[in-house]
């Protein structure tokens, strides 16, 4: 794991300690290597290696582990978070306050005493064929239809304009997409990098993500425009609804379903910042040539 | 296509020189075999740079004043003869030892390369339309680098000397074919400049060498050559920016570089063909920006948190790559854009020369001397950040006072 990698879980304990009033220079961060914790200064970050709390030591503070392992054989006063890595508690351990369990693989021992202990981990194999993909892509229909309906009622101009460009132009709309997607992904998280633009860096993942979905709803504009439907309001809705419905069975198709979707997604994004956000009509440069 | 395949065979080989042998032979040959500092090399490769850039430039004029510019035979027979004296170079540099030897070498080297410069440019004329100039560009600039990334791993000189060779020597003999003039394919081809010749920035109105459009995008481009050599050359001299890119003992990580660099040429072709100069440029800089970002960042969380240590993550590399393949496809494709047959000569010779070889040899002599006054690396890194950030925000005031005068003139007129 690199400074870059450990970086995004640093940042949402720092968000973490920031909330609870904790002054992030009391931070201890173990990184790699074997160490046995008899001390620690207000917080104790485990970010990598193997820590632990010896049997007869008892240290004072929140603790977060973001990577590698950590075992409470002793005494933990006050709280544990575990966002991913593993913990380990045996009978001889105690955590005087909550511990969190956000992400990761934990293991409390039977005779271990824990304050409060709260699991907010989602078993993968409960979400897998339950109810809550379809819930998902419900929100999804839900959400495009909605976004359209409000677009084709106010704006339809520029739906079409995005809509025209994806399928006039469709390999600059996903070239650009595709790039200028990955360069702002690459952007937003090097913002939230800086700790003081994490505010910047979420509203930019907001407007990202809005404008994919802009795009999917010119996409869905102009897809179903043989229908005939009059109204552009409900011409969006309905294609934006359509957009998700097709992008979730893309999905499904084995290989290149997820590649083929992702591509209609960035198509969208791209056609949106290649007519900005639809303001214009895409026209590439006319070049003087042979026929 | 057989015309576009030529080019660029002729363009790829040449540029895979430029980046592999020039570029990294002379730094093993120098220091290993002559016996010279990494900073003696440095100032001898400058001092190519710059004999080279006054070579082209006078091999460029000489081109336009007698009409070369125009004709594909005599173009091709110069070709020849930059290939071959190249092919003499690399065979014989493995076998240098001495520093006069090296400087000969280089000397001679810096010839081939200034005749080089725009002989080979002047082909685009003959061998491809302007509207398919950005996708010939970029598959010069794929072709060039991902050969570049994967293959040779060993940066010795007897190594490169041996793949070179390899690769000339048969070149050579087609290149010999095509311009013994016997060659009806050559024949089919010269007279083609005259349907396309004309580059996309030549219309309505030919682009004179001291108009405003070629000076500023000279400086644009001298900018972005200037921006990659010095944070480059300050990258390179440290092993854990490299341990994990181009200095990986690991083939998949330099697989990975060349893939990535085939990305990055592909989506500045389409960008070429379809947006105008000033977003590319917008592009490039704000992806040297990032990138130097990116490295500057990593640096600073090390001395923030001493316990996170290790090779900054291959997103670091890979977004130089894509900005470094971005700006080779368009220098490619831009100063023949920006000339006609009779000017193809001086014209690329003053872009490729200036803007490349120049600022080579200036950003390698300003490293140094940061490198002698101690300057850090993060410091370093950071000044070049400040300029890559500096141009790239002055071109985007330039795009809105250019569309603020644009819509100030049009309400006048209303």
């Amino acid at each position: 794991v690199t400074p870059t990698e450990s970086i995004p879980l640093l940042i949402v304990v720092v968000l973490l300690l920031s909330a609870s009033g904790v002054d992030p220079d009391a931070m201890t961060i173990h990184y790699a290597g074997d160490r046995d914790v008899a001390t620690m200064e207000d917080v104790l970050i485990v970010a990598g290696g193997s820590v632990s709390v010896p049997a007869d030591a008892a240290i004072d503070g929140q603790v977060y582990v973001i990577d590698g392992q950590f075992e409470v054989a002793g005494t933990v006063d006050g709280s544990l978070t575990q966002l991913a890595g593993s913990v380990a508690v045996p009978a001889s351990g105690t955590i005087t306050g909550e511990f969190q369990t956000i992400a990761g693989r934990s293991d409390v021992a039977a005779g271990a005493t824990v304050g409060s202990r709260q699991v907010l981990e989602v078993d993968p194999r409960e979400a897998e064929g339950g109810g809550a993909e379809w819930l998902l892509l419900l929100l999804q229909i839900l959400g495009l239809g909605l976004l359209g309906y409000l677009l084709g009622r106010r704006q339809p101009a520029l739906l079409e304009n995005v809509g025209r460009a994806v399928t006039d132009h469709p390999g600059v709309s996903s070239v650009t997409g595709g790039f200028a997607g990955t360069v702002l992904l690459v952007l937003i998280i090097a913002m939230a990098f800086t700790i003081v633009l994490i505010p910047v860096s979420v509203i930019g993942l907001g407007v990202l993500v809005l404008t994919v979905a802009y795009g999917q709803v010119a996409i869905g504009y102009r897809l179903v425009q043989p229908l005939g439907i009059r109204q552009a309001r409900w011409r969006a809705a309905l294609g934006g609804a359509l957009v998700a419905v097709l992008l979730e069975v893309l999905g499904t198709v084995p290989l290149v379903g997820g590649l083929a979707a992702g591509v209609v997604a960035l198509a969208g994004l791209g056609a949106v910042l290649i007519t900005y956000y639809g303001l214009r009509r895409f026209v590439p440069p006319t070049i003087p040539g042979p026929a | 296509v057989v015309g576009y395949g030529l080019y660029v065979a002729f363009m790829a080989a040449g540029y895979y020189y430029n980046v592999t042998f020039v570029q990294l032979g002379l730094l093993d040959l120098g220091t290993r075999h002559v016996g010279l500092s990494r900073t003696g090399v440095s100032w001898w490769m400058a001092g190519l740079a710059l004999l080279t850039v006054v070579v082209a430039i006078a091999t460029g004029v000489a081109v336009d004043r007698r009409g070369l510019g125009r004709d594909l035979h005599a173009k091709l027979r110069l070709l020849f003869g930059v290939v071959f004296v190249q092919v003499l170079l690399v065979a014989i540099a493995p076998h240098i030892r001495s520093v006069a030897g090296f400087g000969t070498w280089i000397v001679v080297a810096a010839i081939a390369l200034g005749v080089g410069v725009p002989v080979s440019f002047g082909l685009t004329v003959d061998l491809v339309p302007a509207p398919d100039r950005g996708y010939v560009a970029a598959a010069i600039t794929a072709a060039a680098y991902f050969l570049a990334n994967v293959y040779p791993l060993d940066w010795r000189i007897e190594t490169f000397s041996a793949a070179m060779l390899a690769a000339m020597v048969p070149g050579l003999v087609v290149l010999g074919w095509l311009a013994s003039g016997r060659s009806g394919l050559v024949d089919a081809l010269a007279d083609q400049h005259e349907r396309f010749g004309v580059g996309r920035f030549c219309h309505p109105e030919p682009v004179g060498l001291r108009s405003r459009t070629f000076a500023s995008l000279l400086v644009l481009t001298f900018a972005v050559f200037f921006v990659d050599s010095l944070g480059f050359l300050r990258i390179v001299e440290e092993p854990i920016l490299v341990v994990s890119s181009w200095g990986s003992p690991a083939f998949g990580d330099h697989l990975l570089l060349a893939v990535v660099h085939v990305i990055g040429a592909v989506v500045a072709g389409v960008f070429y063909r379809n947006f105008r100069k000033r977003t590319i440029y917008l592009w490039v800089f704000g992806l040297f920006a990032l990138s130097h970002l990116l490295y500057t960042l990593d640096i600073q969380l090390g001395q923030l948190f001493p316990t996170l240590g290790g090779a900054p993550p291959v997103v670091n590399p890979a977004t130089y790559a894509v900005a470094v393949s971005v700006y080779t496809t368009l220098n490619f494709a831009l100063w023949p854009d920006l000339s006609t047959p009779d000017t193809i000569g001086t014209h690329t010779a003053v872009g490729v020369g200036v803007s490349g070889w120049l600022a080579t040899f200036m950003s390698t002599a300003l490293a140094l001397r940061l490198q002698e006054a101690d300057v850090g690396l993060l410091s370093h890194l950071n000044l070049v950040n400040a300029m890559a950030l500096l141009v790239f925000v002055g071109l985007l005031v330039a795009w809105y006072v250019g569309n603020a005068r644009h819509h100030g003139a049009g309400g006048e007129a209303a």
